[in-house]
């Protein structure tokens, strides 16, 4: 009888040092990257991401993955990777998940864990979420908004008038994102999307004349954009004669002023709500977020071109690029 | 009072040192406190001012990278000073954050029309505030503020700050508050730790003190009960061991006393008879002292007698002689005449012889007339204190005549200086037992083993005093000898008959009876000096 009550007692010991063993098990959180590393857009959301996991000195495990669908855009691609994805998190079984953009939205979350038990937080998608049917009961994150209306505030003192032109590359997400400038700015514009760096100076040189302010995006579905960059920079200081305005950090040095999204704002966010429902908050009862900061630069050469001065707010702001 | 003066006195040493030390340590810190203070407050404000001029310098620099200057100037400078505002503006009554531009004027704060009337117009502050890195303190509206300010040359602006000195040494002042505080309650809490131990080692020792009281009153039965440290207790110990031994030697004492008490009162007995017997001895030795003294003069007296008597024995013998012979041949004459056988040359013969006789017979009894006179004078003056005129000379040399009878059993040389004309009115028996005591002395002892020896006697009129000289030439007396001659009795001849009362019926006859004075003098192998000095007049 002693010997069977000593063996309860053992017995309760061990299953109590299991229960503070589990107690202490590092939560983990996965995050899953629609592009990959080195993009300036992906490691600036990583670094967010990280950042803020360390200063908060959580117990916390994160492991990251990479679906590479910037340097393959292909259907198949994306949704092969989203299942590998959805794999690992299977097997890895982390208690948050963070995505960043549209790609791991549209392929990973809303195929297999939408309304699932497993919460997601989702950052980078452009403009909306509501294509995705975000927010759900397991799904939230930080919409990516380009502070358009506030960069055209900024130039409307030195713009004859208020007709915007629009130029990018054509492509799906260009022409989803014109409407959504169109939507924010609650007016019409005037949109070309070009598919050759020809097409793209006439359509820059006719917009010198028919708008007031032209935003121009970075036109990477244009063959050899990359590689004429140089030229393109070239045109557009010997052409320009009205102000030209950018939200892609990556062209800041072909327009006249640009309002670049911060990819830091996104990944700490994604962290902070990631902590939030680690620490028991409902996922459900967290709403949807936008991103408000912004990275300005000033082409000095397009200022003395225009003769443009901005405020001082701005200059002292913003990063002075050739 | 014991106990309270020990206490303040323990106590006020202690604070004394105590306040004099927290003086020392007040000063020395409160001085590094000070210093470290102004670098502390230095550094401080030179790193603002350094952040400040970082920050215009961001501004200019992105000035510059932009390129239009002049288009871009005023905006930066405008939009600089509002950062600055922004970023380093603290609405603070105290400490006064400035800037001033090229034109030297207030663009920082605002409404800087207050610094402008009050510190720019400072002549300290114009003088100083041009050079770069300056620290300086001036004096605005009887305060003294503190200015430290830095120079920003692309812009030549002026950013600084001023501070009150009471700000700047806000921490001084607390510190100094603090100390004094805690000083204060250090000593206070010291105070009452050294009262309280003074007053825990004081107990015992004030009921030491009662007891060692009560003892000294003679209370031994007092209770000592008595707890403190190990020395208070040691000593207690000590004390009650001192106290027990006290009542055993006090009883110890008692009983000694009583025994002594019971000697001094047997021995007293005895005392008083032995001093009853011994004033009854005293007064037979004074009476046989006097006999002795009366017995000295009449030994003098004897001796002038043996001698008168010497004297006279001889021309009394001769006459008796000359008288028997003359008796002799008168009756032989007269039985020749009888017989007729008496012839005429025989009777002639006869007359002749017998007045040889006759001649020798009177000039003998002559010669004894004279004696007895002079022995007959000197007698009577020795026995009789009768005053009288007389030559002084002339007696001293009757006194030396009438000592012959000893004196020329000496070869002894007695010369007298004298003046014949000194006649003094005295009484001469006292002169001549001081003469004849002085030469019988000289011949006793001074020329007891000596054969020849010369004495003089000189003797002088000066003023009203006659002064004697009495000098020998004998063994004289030894130095430890010559304080003790004129006491009774001293002698150094008592083996041969000397009672040694010479000397001392000298002292008294010259100092008593003749109201003078005598001195000896004398070494040892070369004789004596008597020097006698004694009024003319006596009363």
């Amino acid at each position: 009888m002693k010997k069977v009550a000593l063996l309860v007692l053992i017995l309760s010991f061990f299953y109590s040092l299991s229960l503070n063993a589990a107690e202490i098990k590092k939560k983990k959180i996965l995050y899953v990257n629609s592009y990959h590393s080195g993009l300036f857009w992906s490691d600036g959301i990583e670094r967010g991401i990280k950042d803020t996991l360390k200063k908060s000195k959580s117990n916390v495990e994160l492991k990251i993955i990479y679906m590479d669908t910037k340097n393959n855009q292909a259907e198949q691609y994306k949704k092969k990777a989203a299942l590998k994805a959805k794999n690992i998190i299977e097997n890895y079984k982390p208690d948050v998940v963070i995505t960043s953009d549209d790609n791991a939205a549209k392929y990973l979350i809303v195929p297999f864990f939408y309304n699932s038990s497993i919460p997601f937080v989702f950052c980078g998608v452009n403009g909306s979420a509501n294509e995705y049917g975000f927010p759900t009961k397991n799904v939230t994150g930080m919409i990516e908004v380009q502070l358009i209306p506030q960069l055209l505030s900024a130039l409307k003192e030195f713009t004859r008038g208020n007709k915007v032109g629009f130029l990018k590359g054509d492509s799906f997400s260009t022409k989803k994102e014109a409407l959504y400038f169109e939507k924010i700015l609650n007016k019409k514009i005037n949109k070309r999307f070009v598919k050759s760096i020809k097409e793209w100076k006439e359509e820059y040189l006719t917009f010198q004349k028919n708008v007031d302010v032209l935003l121009i995006g970075d036109s990477v579905t244009i063959n050899g954009w990359k590689n004429s960059h140089e030229d393109i920079r070239n045109f557009i200081k010997n052409n320009t004669l009205i102000p030209t305005a950018s939200w892609d950090s990556t062209i800041s040095d072909l327009s006249l002023i640009t309002y670049a999204n911060k990819p830091e704002e996104q990944g700490i966010w994604s962290a902070t709500t990631a902590l939030e429902i680690l620490n028991g908050k409902d996922i459900s009862k967290i709403p949807l977020s936008k991103n408000k900061k912004t990275r300005i630069f000033v082409n000095k050469t397009l200022i003395k071109k225009l003769n443009i001065v901005f405020p001082f707010e701005i200059v002292d702001n913003a990063v002075i690029v050739d | 009072m014991i106990k309270n003066s020990l206490k303040v006195q323990i106590l006020g040493s202690v604070l004394t040192i105590l306040i004099i030390g927290m003086g020392i340590i007040f000063y020395l810190s409160y001085n590094n406190l000070k210093l470290k203070v102004n670098n502390s407050q230095l550094d401080v404000y030179n790193q603002k001012l350094d952040n400040i001029i970082l920050l215009i310098e961001q501004k200019y620099n992105v000035l510059q990278k932009i390129g239009m200057t002049e288009a871009y100037d005023e905006n930066f400078k405008k939009g600089t000073v509002k950062i600055i505002n922004k970023v380093f503006f603290k609405n603070s009554k105290e400490v006064h954050l400035f800037i001033i531009n090229e034109d030297r004027k207030f663009i920082f704060p605002k409404n800087s029309i207050l610094q402008e009337q009050t510190i720019y117009k400072n002549k300290d502050f114009l003088k100083n505030i041009e050079q770069d890195n300056n620290n300086f303190t001036m004096v605005v509206k009887n305060s003294e503020e503190w200015v430290i300010s830095k120079h920003f040359m692309p812009w030549d602006w002026i950013v600084g700050y001023y501070i009150s000195n009471d700000v700047k040494y806000k921490e001084l002042h607390v510190f100094k508050n603090e100390f004094i505080i805690t000083s204060l309650i250090v000593l206070l809490i010291i105070s009452i730790f050294i009262i309280a131990i003074v007053r825990y080692i004081l107990t015992p020792i004030i009921k030491l003190t009662d007891a060692s009281k009560e003892i000294a009153s003679g209370n031994l039965d007092f209770n000592i009960n008595i707890r403190g440290s190990h020395e208070i207790n040691q000593l207690s110990s000590n004390f009650i061991i001192m106290r027990d031994k006290i009542k055993k030697n006090m009883k110890q004492l008692n009983h000694y006393n009583e025994e002594l008490q019971k000697d001094v009162d047997d021995r007293t007995i005895e005392l008083e008879k032995s001093y009853n017997e011994l004033e009854k001895m005293v007064n037979s030795l004074r009476q046989a002292r006097d006999k002795l003294v009366e017995s000295e003069k009449m030994a003098s007296l004897g001796g002038l007698v043996a001698g008168v008597a010497h004297e006279i024995n001889t021309p009394i013998g001769i006459g008796l002689t000359g008288i028997t012979y003359f008796l002799q041949i008168t009756e032989e004459l007269h039985k020749k005449y009888e017989a007729n056988d008496m012839s005429e040359d025989e009777f002639l013969e006869y007359l002749n012889e017998s007045k040889k006789l006759g001649q020798q017979v009177n000039t003998n009894l002559e010669r004894t007339a004279q004696l007895v006179r002079s022995f007959k004078q000197i007698a009577a003056d020795q026995t009789s204190e009768k005053k009288r005129m007389f030559y002084l000379k002339d007696y001293i040399e009757e006194v030396i005549f009438s000592l012959k009878y000893i004196t020329k059993k000496t070869n002894l040389e007695i010369n007298i200086n004298c003046n014949d004309t000194i006649n003094i009115n005295s009484y001469p028996g006292a002169y001549s037992q001081i003469i004849t005591n002085l030469v019988l002395n000289s011949i006793r002892h001074g020329y007891k083993n000596k054969d020849d020896g010369i004495i003089t006697i000189t003797a002088t009129k000066i003023n009203n005093n006659i002064e004697l000289i009495y000098k020998d030439n004998g063994t004289g007396i030894a130095e430890e000898n010559l304080s003790n001659i004129f006491e009774p009795f001293f002698t150094t001849n008592r083996e041969q008959g000397g009672i040694g009362l010479g000397l001392n019926v000298i002292y008294n006859i010259v100092t008593s009876n003749l109201n003078g004075t005598i001195t000896c003098a004398s070494q040892q192998g070369k004789g004596v000096t008597f020097t006698i000095n004694i009024p003319i007049e006596l009363t």
